[in-house]
């Protein structure tokens, strides 16, 4: 029960994300593309193009991050843990995850710290003024998020079964 | 402990956690900042996390890596693949092991417009292998061909892993991606020429009879490939010129591919939006990678094993070359149980500055390295694009495709012979850049 609902709150979560993401990155693509206008065909390109691609993209990779978990995305190799008895399985998987997780709780730690170091004092990008800590807050929001996510599939009662798609990653 | 020791221990760990089937990016990520905090302390270990998580994604050159992706998921989308093999298949198909020959021209021209191995190795293989197949080629070097073609997708320009270790390295992703087309021509052309040569040694490999196509014809298939060509000028030739930088010109090209899907009517809400996800779930794995691999290498920076490790191979008694080449196996090797992505980012940090050390070029050993891990994309046990191959054709037994891919890897080695002899087949057109 506890487990059905966490799954479907971060789902959701992680949903609003991604659409939140396609948006961000069409945004980004469109930006470049006036700017490249800008520049060619009026001799003025868009000020501050670069510092707000940086961003857009931080505010991208931070969203869709724990949507790569959710599908399973993130790389690993099995081969020594397919020779694993199953009960030593279980354990490293439990184990390995909540290294995985400890990794991303550390950013939340340091996410939220920036956050705070970014309101006071007041520090803002040095073209478009844009102040920085919404963006160091998405460092930690989205990694929890993956927390979540991670949680969620250590959770899934036969996530062992069928763990991790290894190796089978675009390259 | 010495920084030294609590290095090697670290790189041990992390194999450990890598082998058990931890995430690589993560696992990478957790020994750096172990690493760091037991090296300086923990306050400076999450301090240095914090600042890597935002000054290694918040790049406009790292904006490269998702555009790049996502070009290549609107290419994909627009069907261009198919295209391209029945331009190739005109031209070539005549030729004995004609089919074979056009698969491979078919992914170098896909790889032109795609940046992935993966997805050329399995777009390729939905439109060649019923062709094969229906002329009677040996299911193995069929499959083999088909794997080995795929490789070229991160070597021809606009390549993924070129962008990374442009990243990593700091060196100048233009100059990078002119780098890989002469090598990517010239590896398209011995894999073409090994197999006319197999197919006259071992004439049951492949049909007698293929595909004859008329010189009108030959000439009207052309337009098969327009779109790709449209693309890779857009993009190359912006860079190469100078009118556009890398990430512009990688904006242009999804702009360029998406306008080409939709003149073809291939591009839908749902294409669009699933090629969004194909992208987000690549580029999500790709960004965890390049932080763990920052504050790794910010580790191994700390410890001092980059200097340790270039003097013990200084008072060693062999030539640069044999050290090269050590580094070119040990790549090999790890490129066989590991992703090419995850090798990369593991080892450039620590063995980068010492080739450079030696005296080699970093743009040519950059494609080095890529020539070395798409090795790893064919070679057992890990051999990815085999694995995806095999999962399209699941009547072909794994053994099979592997055999069928041996000649293609030979062929690779023999290239990279090519590559380290004339240096310059690399290097002529970045220098024409400069």
């Amino acid at each position: 029960m506890i487990y059905t609902v966490a799954s479907k709150i971060t789902h959701i979560i992680i949903k609003l994300c991604v659409w939140v993401a396609i948006i961000i990155f069409s945004a980004m693509i469109l930006l470049i593309a006036g700017n490249i206008i800008g520049r060619t065909f009026f001799n003025h390109p868009l000020t501050g193009t670069i510092e707000l691609v940086e961003l857009l993209i931080l505010a991208t990779v931070f969203l869709i991050v724990a949507y790569t978990e959710k599908e399973k995305g993130h790389v690993s190799v099995d081969i020594l843990f397919k020779r694993l008895p199953y009960r030593i399985q279980k354990i490293s998987y439990i184990v390995l995850n909540i290294l995985n997780a400890v990794f991303f709780l550390a950013l939340v730690v340091q996410g939220i710290r920036m956050t705070w170091a970014y309101i006071h004092p007041f520090r803002a990008t040095d073209i478009l003024n844009i102040p920085l800590a919404p963006f160091m807050f998405l460092i930690a929001f989205g990694s929890l998020v993956m927390i979540l996510a991670i949680l969620v599939n250590v959770a899934e009662p036969t996530k062992l079964n069928k763990q991790q798609n290894t190796e089978s990653d675009r390259t | 402990m010495s920084p030294l020791i609590i290095a090697i221990i670290g790189i041990i760990c992390l194999f450990v956690l890598i082998f058990l089937g931890m995430p690589i990016g993560a696992a990478i990520g957790f020994i750096g900042f172990m690493g760091l905090s037991t090296i300086l302390n923990f306050g400076a270990g999450i301090v240095k996390l914090g600042q890597t998580a935002f000054g290694s994604v918040a790049s406009y050159l790292m904006a490269v890596i998702p555009l790049f992706i996502l070009m290549g998921e609107f290419t994909f989308a627009s069907g261009l693949i198919s295209d391209a093999y029945n331009t190739m298949n005109k031209l070539f198909g005549q030729l004995r092991g004609g089919l074979a020959i056009a698969t491979v021209g078919a992914c170098a021209v896909f790889s032109a417009a795609c940046g992935s191995s993966s997805a050329t190795a399995s777009t390729i293989a939905g439109v060649a292998l019923p062709e094969m197949k229906k002329y009677n080629y040996e299911p193995g070097f069929a499959l083999g061909t088909i794997a080995a073609g795929g490789t070229l997708g991160i070597l021809i320009p606009p390549s993924t892993a070129l962008v990374l270790y442009g990243l990593i390295t700091e060196q100048s992703i233009g100059q990078l991606l002119l780098a890989g087309i002469l090598p990517g021509i010239l590896l398209s052309f011995l894999f073409m020429v090994s197999i006319y040569i197999q197919a006259k040694l071992n004439p049951d490999l492949v049909s007698q009879h293929g595909y004859r196509s008329t010189w009108k014809e030959k000439f009207s298939a052309l337009r098969g490939v327009l779109g790709v060509a449209i693309i890779f000028l857009l993009v190359m030739g912006g860079i190469y010129t100078g009118i556009f930088t890398p990430t512009e010109a990688a904006a242009v090209g999804v702009i360029g591919s998406f306008i080409i899907a939709a003149i073809k009517k291939r591009m839908s809400k749902t294409v669009f939006i699933n090629s969004f996800l194909q992208m987000f779930r690549t580029t999500g794995m790709i960004f965890v990678l390049v932080i763990g691999s920052t504050i790794f290498s910010y580790f191994i920076v700390a410890s001092g094993l980059t200097i340790a490790l270039g003097d013990l191979i200084g008072n060693l008694a062999v030539t640069p070359l044999v050290i090269l080449l050590s580094i070119l196996l040990l790549f090999l090797i790890l490129g066989c149980v590991m992703d090419a992505f995850s090798m990369m980012l593991i080892m450039i940090p620590i063995l980068f500055p010492l080739v450079v050390g030696l005296g080699y070029d970093p743009i040519w050993f950059g494609i080095i390295t890529v020539v070395t891990v798409e090795m790893g994309l064919i070679t057992p046990p890990i051999g990815m694009n085999v694995f995806i191959i095999s999962g399209v054709a699941r009547d072909v037994p794994l053994y099979k495709i592997f055999r069928g891919v041996l000649p293609f890897v030979l062929v690779m080695v023999l290239c990279l012979g090519i590559l380290i002899i004339f240096p310059n087949i690399a290097l002529y057109l970045p220098k024409l850049m400069k």
